[in-house]
């Protein structure tokens, strides 16, 4: 590979290039007009303006990706996160075209991007789930799964996530009042209204498998993450590892990521999640990221590997030979998002001109930015600007760090949740690890108003 | 409710893929007004048509920047360095491979002293194989030619520069 086009922006293209470059591979990255004059057009070989600011004209339209990667000579695609990365559609026309495309097989994506069917190869390979359904239908299928189940269910739709379709029952009553809401909200949402149910765990944690494969049946795992730290069903906080588990739990949990993704002979990075049950120690397959994910630096960093690298060597087609016994985690390394929102103003995002940016720097401290003092921040975009990722010898250890990182980070001419992750680190069940994936929800307006400016 | 940003882009996007030219909302504070129409105020700014049934037999794979490696990372000719003359700027309505005539070997749409009018094809651009037609939206002569055949060139990169009539 000489030549890499990346299919992104912000901090996973600065992040691409990083790797790129390092390998001796050039980069063109193919920017929006709001990105022409970005940090991660500095960090590449040839910034190339394909489409307006907004994305469906830019970032998510297939044609101008295939042709720029192709006018400007490059082999290989990378798609980042989100967009068209886990586009099984992309994947094919990529190829297609004769291009490398740095991820999974386009059948892959499509295979285990629908929620349902994912739950068929997870159910093949003897993964658990929670109990649940297949598909379900009506309001009377889903009161006779139900009681089969047992109470508290929740519903959600197969074809997509952030929340929209998912409706919590704790009765048949309630259940009975809520699924056809559901499935409308599905189809609103996706365009697809299937749902399926399953039992609703009140103290979830979200656990997830980093796993790597060669797309040839070898598949290794790099240890698993905890991120149940989510505001509507967004992380915010992730770490490495998830230190509540016992021993014998996580090789549980490694052994069944590791199975799912052997079964589809998986090509490139991906993640398994799970939810996990403190109260019962049992762990239930979600879905499958068949891409490379926002938090894969605590990965990288409880490792010593780069993980993007990892996709390159794949990519070129170079072979290489995992002994999953040498790969080791040690440390503990915790990320937070830092986006461009007033957690004061209901999370309103905060584009604009950053007019100061003073960042932590030390022992264990990483960045991982998209943007600098003097970058706009441009409206059209998700908000998320940078990733703070502090490494230390435990958990303790690590969130004393990011304290001090974060009581180190300065940022003017836009609001952030810096302020936020500040109480947040300090709040007692973060330090206890007693969280759960509903806990941020609940917690937030505690947190923010015990912000000092 | 007022729109954000997903909002508007979901119409934009929606606007893209109808066959309406016009698109005017007005939501109290909110307004947003979308045309393709080439009278509109992008039209000093290189309307297009699509024109398929005139698409030339050229079928361009990579050209220009066929030689990876040899410092070919900067094969968008013509680019930022050129100054402008005066005039209008025809600027490239979508990213694409520019091409100065209907098909190879035949004679550019335009030179240099061509005298083009408001409907007047300047030259091709092409997107995995899909020919847009860019006109001049303007009347008047071609001052400059600011691209070289078969470049690759990037969405609102300018192209030509068209001294109207009666400047």
């Amino acid at each position: 590979m000489e030549r890499l086009l990346i299919a992104n922006r912000g901090e996973i293209a600065v992040r691409v290039a990083r790797s790129a470059r390092e390998r001796g591979v050039h980069t063109v990255l193919a920017a929006s007009e709001a990105d022409r004059d970005s940090l991660a057009a500095r960090h590449v070989d040839r910034t190339v303006v394909i489409g307006p600011p907004a994305s469906a004209a830019s970032y998510l339209n297939i044609p101008l990706l295939i042709h720029t990667a192709i006018a400007t000579g490059c082999q290989a695609v990378h798609p980042g996160f989100g967009f068209l990365s886990e586009r099984a559609d992309f994947a094919d026309a990529v190829e297609e075209a004769g291009l490398v495309f740095v991820g999974p097989r386009g059948e892959t994506i499509r295979r285990i991007g629908d929620k349902l069917g994912a739950r068929e190869v997870a159910r093949k390979a003897g993964v658990p789930m929670a109990a649940g359904s297949l598909e379900v239908k009506t309001v009377e299928d889903a009161l006779e799964i139900a009681a089969g189940i047992g109470y508290p269910v929740i519903t959600k739709a197969s074809a997509g996530g952030g929340g929209r379709g998912m409706k919590i029952a704790r009765d048949a009553e309630e259940l009975a009042a809520t699924f056809d809401t559901a499935a409308r909200e599905a189809e609103q949402a996706f365009g697809d209204g299937r749902l399926y149910l399953e039992r609703f765990v009140e103290r979830a944690r979200h656990l997830e498998v980093q796993v790597f494969g060669d797309g040839t049946g070898q598949v290794v795992h790099f240890g698993e993450r905890d991120c149940s730290i989510q505001r509507r069903h967004q992380k915010m906080v992730e770490e490495a590892p998830a230190q509540l588990l016992t021993a014998e739990t996580r090789a549980r949990l490694h052994e069944a990521a590791v199975a799912l993704l052997r079964a589809i002979d998986y090509r490139g990075a991906g993640t398994v999640e799970f939810l996990y049950d403190p109260d019962t120690d049992d762990f239930f397959f979600m879905e499958v990221n068949a891409r490379l994910q926002v938090e894969h630096p605590v990965s990288e960093e409880v490792n010593g590997i780069d993980l993007v690298d990892l996709q390159l060597i794949i990519a070129s087609g170079d072979e290489f030979h995992w002994d999953q016994e040498r790969i080791r985690q040690s440390g503990h390394s915790i990320e937070v998002r830092i986006l461009a929102e007033d957690p004061a103003d209901g999370f309103r995002p905060s584009p604009g001109r950053i007019t100061h940016w003073k960042t932590p720097e030390g022992d264990g401290i990483r960045l991982d930015a998209a943007v600098e003092a003097g970058s706009f921040v441009p409206p059209y975009y998700d908000s998320m600007i940078a990733k703070l990722i502090v490494t230390a010898e435990d958990r303790p250890a690590a969130i004393a760090r990011l304290a001090e990182a974060l009581d180190d980070f300065h940022v003017e001419g836009i609001h952030t949740n810096i302020p936020l992750l500040r109480q947040l680190v300090r709040a007692r069940d973060f330090i206890d690890n007693t969280t759960s994936t509903r806990w941020l929800d609940a917690a937030a307006t505690t947190l923010i108003g015990r912000n000092t400016p | 409710m007022k729109p954000t940003m997903d909002d508007v882009q979901v119409v934009l996007a929606r606007f893209d893929e109808s066959d309406w030219d016009e698109l005017h909302i007005d939501a109290g504070d909110f307004r947003l007004h979308v045309s393709k129409s080439p009278r509109s105020e992008r039209a000093v700014s290189a309307p297009s048509a699509i024109a398929p049934a005139a698409a030339p037999q050229q079928a361009p794979t990579a050209p220009a920047a066929t030689t990876p490696g040899a410092g070919a990372d900067d094969t968008g000719a013509g680019e930022q360095g050129d100054e402008l003359a005066e005039g209008v700027v025809v600027r490239a309505p979508s990213l694409g491979t520019f091409y100065r005539s209907p098909k190879p070997g035949a004679e550019p749409y335009v030179e240099v002293g061509s005298e083009v009018t408001a409907s007047s094809q300047l030259c091709l651009l092409e997107v995995m194989k899909l020919y847009t037609a860019v006109e001049a939206g303007v009347d008047g002569v071609i001052v400059q030619v600011l691209v070289d055949d078969s470049a690759l060139v990037e969405h609102g990169q300018p192209l030509f520069v068209v001294r109207p009539h009666g400047e």
